[in-house]
């Protein structure tokens, strides 16, 4: 700027112009470090929540209850009890594992076809039998502040249950 | 203010640059805004420095319980998936049995073997005992309420064709440790206290010589360990036994075991984690396997009378 001359700055306009587009960068290079740091305590809080996930279903497994009718389907909701994790409950749910009849694996209604009868015995008894002893448990943590849950299943084997086999035609 | 005007319109005709008062006016909202965003950056910084140093002692301490969990989920011992040769054979007479009836009961060609097997064991320090199809069974020990130790197959070998095998002797315990470098900038780490620390012998397990801990290198895991204790399920009293030998056949057979470790991390905080361990073994309990060996010894009597 050959000022000499004109004897002219910048107007107050302009520097508040510079001004605003360097507020701008800075305002987004500090916003990219607080979102790092977001997403850490969001690790965080899912470490807790697996932590707490795991403790439920080992203690589950460990000492499963007695594998009833009234137990399928069923819903339970408790908080945890010790000081640290006031903040948060558990839902513990069982659910019956359930297998697809044989016509609708094989696609096809007419199941009663002679090279398909032995077939379908033989799938009838795995299928009652797996019923039987393999059930559902899921186990859902939340954060009862912020609402963050977390969901961890598996299965679980009802061990007085005996195979039963029936072959008769 | 007319002049200010005056000035942003027609600039050309200005003489120039701004009264005093539009400087001190722009230097007041400039400070106010620089000291904002100062303050703010420094402050992700910090905060970005703690939660990293924050992030990596989490990391540790997952690493160490997962260490644990793959040691102990790989417990070994024959009665995982058999019966002991005496529970066997008591099962089939129903009522307790003696050294002379075992005798009997088994095969003529096995009896010298099995009086051989029964000595050796006897005078092992490692496997006490012994399985229905002769497995050795190792015995767990647990000293006191901090130390553990057991036999697993978590071990994997480094050298192909080295002399170690899957198998492993594994001992948790606490021990008392000195830093040499200390630290100076952490003033609130302390440079001694006790570590939970892990010793592996992985070489000649089979040994019957008792181990000698004290001369296995061992392997720190996390530092300034206030408290550690190890609990065993206990499925007949459905709770946790702070001893094995509380347990009936605690000492061959681990259902699962609690940890509960309490440290002092970095920033002086006192921290807690409880984690259960199971071993990955599928549920099998030798009993069981006797009552139905019980009925089936018993149908196939009654069996033998119905028949039409």
């Amino acid at each position: 700027m050959k000022s000499s001359l004109s004897q002219k700055g910048f107007s107050l306009f302009e520097v508040m112009l510079a001004f605003m587009i360097f507020a701008v960068f800075i305002l987004a290079f500090t916003m990219s470090q607080s979102s790092n740091i977001r997403s850490s305590s969001l690790l965080q809080e899912e470490t807790i929540l697996l932590y707490l996930a795991r403790k439920v279903i080992d203690e589950q497994l460990i000492n499963p209850p007695e594998f009833t009718n009234a137990l399928a389907n069923s819903k339970k909701t408790k908080s945890f009890e010790d000081d640290d994790h006031t903040n948060y409950s558990y839902t513990i749910e069982y659910k019956k594992f359930l297998v697809p009849d044989f016509s609708k694996l094989t696609a096809q209604k007419d199941a009663a076809k002679q090279d398909q009868a032995m077939q379908k015995i033989i799938f009838d008894n795995f299928r009652d039998n797996l019923e039987k002893i393999i059930w559902q448990l899921q186990v859902t943590i939340t954060n009862k502040v912020t609402e963050y849950n977390y969901t961890l299943s598996t299965w679980v084997v009802n061990d007085k249950e005996k195979i039963k086999l029936n072959l008769s035609f | 203010m007319t002049k200010r005007k005056l000035s942003l319109i027609s600039h050309s005709k200005s003489t120039g640059g701004f009264t005093l008062m539009e400087v001190m006016i722009a230097i007041a909202i400039l400070s106010f805004i620089m000291v904002n965003v100062v303050s703010f950056s420094n402050d992700s910084f910090s905060q970005k420095e703690r939660i990293k140093k924050q992030d990596r002692e989490t990391m540790h301490i997952e690493t160490v319980l997962e260490r644990i969990d793959w040691d102990i989920s790989h417990l070994y011992s024959p009665l995982y998936f058999s019966n002991t040769l005496e529970q066997r054979i008591t099962g089939l007479k129903g009522g307790s049995t003696n050294d002379s009836e075992i005798q009997t009961s088994i095969d003529e060609s096995r009896r010298e073997y099995y009086t051989q097997l029964k000595q050796r064991y006897e005078s092992n320090s490692r496997f006490t005992s012994f399985s229905e199809d002769y497995l050795p069974i190792p015995e767990y020990k647990s000293e006191d309420k901090s130390s553990l130790v057991i036999f697993t197959s978590s071990n994997r070998r480094r050298i192909q064709n080295s002399k170690q095998s899957v198998y492993s002797w594994i001992k948790y315990s606490l021990e008392k440790y000195t830093d040499e470098e200390a630290e100076e900038s952490d003033t609130q780490v302390e440079t001694t206290g006790q570590a939970l620390v892990r010793q592996s012998i992985s070489e000649d397990v089979f040994n019957p010589e008792a181990i000698d801990f004290s001369k296995v290198k061992s392997q720190i895991l996390l530092k300034n360990v206030k408290k550690l204790t190890f609990e065993y399920w206990d499925k007949k009293n459905k709770k946790f036994q702070s001893r094995l030998r509380d347990i009936k056949n605690g000492k061959y057979l681990i259902r699962a075991v609690k940890m509960t470790v309490e440290w002092i991390d970095s920033s002086g905080i006192e921290l807690k984690k409880e984690r259960i361990y199971r071993p990955l073994f599928p549920y099998f309990e030798p009993e069981d396997i006797r009552a139905l060996e019980l009925e089936q010894v018993n149908s196939e009597n009654s069996g033998d009378a119905d028949e039409e």
